[in-house]
């Protein structure tokens, strides 16, 4: 059973406050209508008569004037409400006799998208009422109509039987607990969190959705607080992964004092969808990716974990280290058409550069760290970002020596500094 | 660059300045171009994304973990790439590492890479300044240099040939 509220002069809060204090499955269908469910109430409450008139004084209680309308049918307690003043009870299985004196034309908000002529073309019929409606051969009408007159004959029978629209709550998504005695232990702590986030998570899970950022922040005594935020590359539905990440994160920026509580948020947003190509290559998968990196990260240290990107700049070694993803750079692979073929050597870098004991004789270098060079080119000349704070300017010399190995130095500031080697 | 098999160690090993980075180079460019996610486990730090871009290799599909000098966290790094599984090519670089370090490598991290990489599309490059992997490695090549190209002043490449210590197959730069 439903119950329709319509109330044109009150606002929509009033009308969705009152529903929902009746029951949790409410459709906020148009401005000055709502439908909700009444199952259940007859437990609580008692004959559709008691509930009815149990709705009426909670609208009375809040300063409403409303149109109440009770059906099995939800379209049906719509246009009851609508167009029927005061408290209209209709009994299961005789919707279609209340409804049969209404005209038409109340079908009109129902027909969004349908033939502007449609009720015309009934009029013209001589079909004036929705008992007369009712009455039309099925078939015909909706050769002559086609979806629009299932519909129209559907409402004027009472018999559409659908689903509620119900309104999704605001999920907050956010847990928290307090402790009762200070932690200073990340392994229990760990605990804790698993379980706000297992709740969180199946919270998500209910919606159909994923995070893609969490928020862990943690009261300390005294007070204070320490919040990390992790961001992920894609959204992530696993809370194993994202506890495992937070444990990484936590022991790489341990809190300062004892914990005495917890809060977790995570951001939700759509999960991903990717169709997968039969004959692309193997990619790691980006859960897994993840969790790899993150242990990398806390291996090696961050900054030293990604994919280098270079920089538009004659800076020598000048490159950032950008957050590594297997996401979006399959497409790319295909466009890559660079031939290395030309390309007959590497570099090595020294980071930093090592220091070095140059001898030179007419402003040619003859020697490194006491090994004699057999054969050189340069100096190369280079400077860059004198228009900045952080100007460089160097001579460099290719330089091969006894050893058989081939290196670049530099002179810069008076100083010698082996960069590295050729291989 | 076919030579280098799939779910396989492969060893890559020279003297300095031998062209063994170059080589490298081209198989990190191929594999990359051909859609391989490639990892390179650089236990010095030394890898010049500059050069390794003018080879032609793709640095958006490239995971670099750039070494602290200590050679168990770049073995640590490796097994853990490894173990991820989705990467075509993973270089673990060990050139001029101190030779102390390497000699105390236990032989079991080699036993533990080659089965982790075993039955998948993974090809594991080590490369070094001698040969480290003995035999878990399928295929192991030697680096040698022919010569330095110079034209004019300028330093245009290394000639190099590789030649292998188990096939007996050649490869030229």
């Amino acid at each position: 059973m439903f119950a329709c509220l319509y109330a044109p002069d009150c606002t929509q809060e009033q009308l969705l406050a009152l529903a929902s204090s009746f029951s949790p499955l409410v459709e906020d269908t148009a401005r000055g209508v709502v439908i909700f469910s009444i199952v259940g109430l007859g437990k609580l409450i008692g004959t559709p008569q008691q509930i009815a008139a149990a709705i009426a004084r909670g609208g009375a209680e809040a300063g409403m004037q409303a149109n109440l309308a009770i059906s099995a049918d939800p379209d049906t307690a719509v246009l009851a409400a609508h167009h029927l003043r005061g408290i209209t009870l209709i009994p299961p299985g005789r919707e279609a006799d209340r409804l049969g004196e209404f005209p038409v034309y109340v079908l009109g908000s129902f027909l969004k998208g349908a033939d502007p002529e449609f009720l015309e073309t009934l009029e013209r019929w001589g079909v004036h009422t929705l008992a007369e409606l009712a009455a039309l051969p099925e078939l015909g009408f909706i050769a002559r109509f086609g979806e629009a007159g299932v519909r129209c004959l559907r409402l004027a029978r009472g018999e559409t039987r659908r689903s509620l629209r119900v309104m999704a709550s605001p999920e907050n998504y956010q847990r928290s607990i307090e402790l009762e005695h200070p932690q200073r232990l990340l392994e229990p702590l760990l605990f804790v969190i698993a379980s706000l986030l297992n709740e969180l998570m199946e919270a998500l899970a209910r919606q159909g959705l994923a995070t893609n950022r969490v928020t862990l922040g943690l009261t300390l005594q005294k007070h204070s607080e320490h919040r990390r935020t992790l961001e992920f590359p894609i959204p992530v539905r696993d809370s194993k992964v994202i506890l495992k990440q937070l444990q990484f994160d936590l022991e790489a920026h341990p809190p300062q004092a004892a914990i005495v509580g917890v809060q977790v948020r995570l951001n939700p947003v759509e999960p991903r969808v990717l169709q997968h190509g039969l004959f692309l290559p193997q990619a790691p998968a980006p859960e897994k990716l993840q969790l790899t990196l993150a242990r990398l990260t806390a291996l090696m240290g961050e900054n030293n974990v990604g994919s280098p990107e270079l920089i538009d700049t004659h800076r020598p070694d000048a490159f950032v280290m950008r957050a590594f993803s297997s996401e979006g750079t399959v497409g790319l692979h295909q466009s890559f058409t660079t031939q290395p073929a030309t390309i007959r050597f590497a570099f090595r870098y020294y980071r930093p550069a090592l220091s070095a004991q140059v001898r030179t004789e007419a402003e040619r270098p003859i020697s490194v760290n006491a090994q004699p060079v057999v054969t050189f080119a340069g100096p190369w000349r280079a400077s860059g970002d004198w228009w900045t704070d952080t100007p460089w300017s160097r001579d460099e010399w290719d330089i091969e020596l006894s050893n058989g190995g081939l290196y670049r130095v530099y002179q810069a500031s008076s100083h010698w500094y082996l960069e590295g080697m050729y291989d | 660059m076919e030579d280098f098999p799939r779910g396989a160690i492969s060893e890559v090993f020279g003297a300095v300045s031998c062209g063994k980075t170059a080589l490298l180079h081209r198989l990190l460019a191929k594999a990359s171009t051909c859609g391989d996610f490639c990892a390179v486990v650089d236990s010095q730090g030394a890898f010049d994304p500059l050069s390794a871009s003018e080879a032609g290799v793709n640095l958006r599909s490239l995971l670099w973990i750039r070494g602290n000098a200590r050679i168990e966290n770049a073995f640590k790094a490796a097994d853990l790439i490894l173990h991820s599984g989705g990467f075509g090519v993973v270089v673990l670089d060990l050139c001029e590492a101190p030779l102390r370090d390497l000699n105390r490598i236990p032989l079991s991290y080699w036993y533990r890479f080659r089965l982790a990489i075993e039955n998948t599309p993974t090809k594991l490059i080590v490369t070094g300044d001698r040969p480290l992997v003995k035999s878990c490695a399928r295929v192991q090549l030697e680096v040698k240099r022919e010569r330095f190209l110079w034209r004019g002043p300028v330093f245009e490449g290394i000639s190099f040939e590789a030649e292998s210590r188990k096939h007996y197959a050649r490869l030229a730069g």
